[in-house]
């Protein structure tokens, strides 16, 4: 049963990085950076409560708050760049965070046992959960009290205008400035939304674990956060933690049992997606209209 | 009410706009035309903050907006409609003015005109919808709507900013003689509604019958201005026009 309430776990937390990049591609933006904004929670809310005994549940906060202002200094000059060139400069801001965590080293005796970060080997011993006797179970109603709280807040704030300005920008930001939208700010304020809530992910995931080290806040996990919303598609929440579910309850764990083959068809699936239902795969009304247009395509053609 | 002074805008070594000045009265439909290539874009662009000019002003309203960015002048009181329509697609038709309504200073609190607006300003998007016949396409994408409809909701979504001064450009481009018509009526609501127009525009027919004042440019310069019956009498136009020597 533990096996499947620490997958219900990981799903959660990815669910929250889904939804951090679901945020900011409302606007049109392809951010890259989520993994790094991830990475930073994650460390900050690991020394937190390893390091200074901060409660849990404030920690996270701060883990949070600290990301979502990293996201809105990166926010100012990264915005002003657009399509491929903001996926460019993001990656570069996602390896200047991986190369600082590679290279944080900040050793703290407590009780006799030397804690924090070390450089490359990581930062272990994150264990606030079973230092307070927290079962398996309980962590993952932890983690799924936060993923439902973001969803709730999301989808509301998804109904209220804020999120039509969000979409209107990632129309058409001519249009949108024409309609009076300041452009940038709301692009500014949707990265900060989206850190703070990449940093929420990683401060759980961090505990979760109870090990980070640099390498796990890569390229790997920012195409994860940036998958999510595409397959699970723009028109709600929703969609992205199905994707979520789906990406890592089938084909990273249910897959498994494929070894090697695991990344091919992984690879296969987004592809046909992308052609199949460019929308999103979860998007909207869960039609066949696309399979429909395509057949009668094939048949006027012939 | 817009006080256009020596406006000059180049790019790279071509002089779009050469020291143009003119000026729209309130409540008035203000025609500007020119032949291709006159200018007549690049004043609606530099007028409605899209581009900045290399010299000269631009005052609205007693207040000098030369160097406000587009959204700012939208909420001052300035929108615009695209020569190319330019309208939020996957968004629904009633959600294109909602979006809108927001730069235009909607009532309420800061939270209120963040979250919805409020009852009253839904009320005004229904009354704008009415008014541009869309009321029974509110809740399709906005995509999905004819040329003309497309065209009525970019106006309408002009509208939904309260604007003081709307700046069309070329709003009948591609439209046959019946949308013409139609078109001509919508101006004229604007101007019962004590909203002054500026049109851009290349069918004659239309400017010349609506238009209350008229500039004509040619080669970035102000070649003339008045009425309909002024401008038509005028050499200078006549020769821009004709290519004939006066």
């Amino acid at each position: 049963m533990d096996f499947y309430y620490g997958l219900v776990q990981i799903i959660g937390i990815h669910a929250l990085l889904g939804l951090s990049a679901y945020w900011i591609l409302l606007t049109g933006q392809i951010s890259l950076a989520q993994a790094a904004f991830f990475g930073i929670g994650a460390y900050l809310a690991g020394m937190l409560t390893t390091l200074w005994a901060w409660p849990l549940v404030p920690a996270l906060f701060a883990a949070a708050a600290f990301s979502g202002f990293i996201a809105f200094l990166v926010g100012f000059p990264a915005l002003r760049v657009k399509g491929l060139m903001l996926v460019v400069a993001t990656i570069a801001f996602s390896e200047i965070v991986r190369i600082f965590f590679f290279n944080l080293k900040y050793r703290v005796v407590i009780d006799g046992v030397e804690l924090g970060p070390a450089g490359g080997e990581g930062f272990s011993q994150i264990r606030y959960f079973p230092l307070n006797g927290w079962s398996v179970f309980e962590v993952m109603a932890f983690i799924w009290v936060f993923v439902l709280s973001v969803m709730a807040v999301l989808w509301w704030l998804d109904r209220s205008r804020i999120g039509v300005v969000l979409r209107a920008v990632g129309e058409d930001e001519l249009a949108a400035q024409a309609a009076g939208i300041n452009v940038t700010a709301i692009k500014v304020l949707a990265m900060t939304v989206s850190g703070a809530l990449a940093g929420l992910g990683g401060g759980i995931f961090a505990h979760y674990t109870t090990h980070v080290e640099h390498a796990q806040f890569g390229i790997v996990l920012a195409a994860f956060a940036l998958s999510y919303p595409i397959i699970g598609g723009l028109s709600s929440v929703f969609g992205t933690v199905l994707a979520a579910v789906f990406i890592q309850g089938f084909l990273v764990e249910g897959l498994r049992f494929m070894g090697d083959w695991r990344s091919f068809v992984f690879g296969l699936f987004i592809i046909l997606i992308m052609n199949l239902r460019p929308d999103g795969f979860f998007n909207g009304r869960f039609g066949w209209r696309r399979f429909g247009a395509l057949q009668r395509r094939k048949t006027e053609d012939a | 009410m817009l006080n256009v002074s020596s406006l000059s805008k180049s790019f790279g070594g071509i002089q779009a706009l050469d020291k143009l000045s003119f000026d729209v009265r309130e409540g008035e439909i203000h025609g500007l035309i020119g032949p291709n290539g006159s200018g007549k874009s690049t004043t609606v662009n530099l007028v409605s903050g899209l581009f900045m000019p290399s010299a000269g002003t631009v005052e609205f309203q007693g207040r000098d907006i030369t160097s406000l960015p587009l959204h700012r002048r939208t909420s001052a009181g300035i929108s615009r409609t695209f020569q190319n329509i330019r309208l939020f697609g996957k968004l629904s038709v009633w959600k294109n003015l909602w979006v809108a309504q927001q730069g235009g200073g909607a009532s309420g609190g800061f939270l209120r005109r963040w979250v919805d607006g409020g009852a009253a300003a839904k009320e005004e998007i229904d009354e704008i919808l009415e008014l541009s016949s869309l009321q029974h396409k509110r809740n399709v994408p906005a995509s999905s709507l004819s040329f003309g409809e497309q065209r009525r909701l970019e106006l309408a979504r002009a509208m939904a900013c309260r604007p003081r001064l709307i700046l069309m450009d070329e709003p009948a481009a591609g439209m046959n003689p019946e949308e013409i018509d139609d078109l001509e009526v919508r101006i004229r609501e604007l101007r019962r509604r004590q909203v002054t127009v500026l049109l851009i525009e290349h069918h004659m027919d239309l400017v010349m019958s609506v238009s209350d004042r008229i500039t004509v440019l040619n080669f970035g310069r102000r070649i003339a201005q008045g009425t309909a019956e002024d401008i038509q009498s005028d050499p200078a136009v006549q020769e821009a026009y004709l290519g004939v020597a006066a």
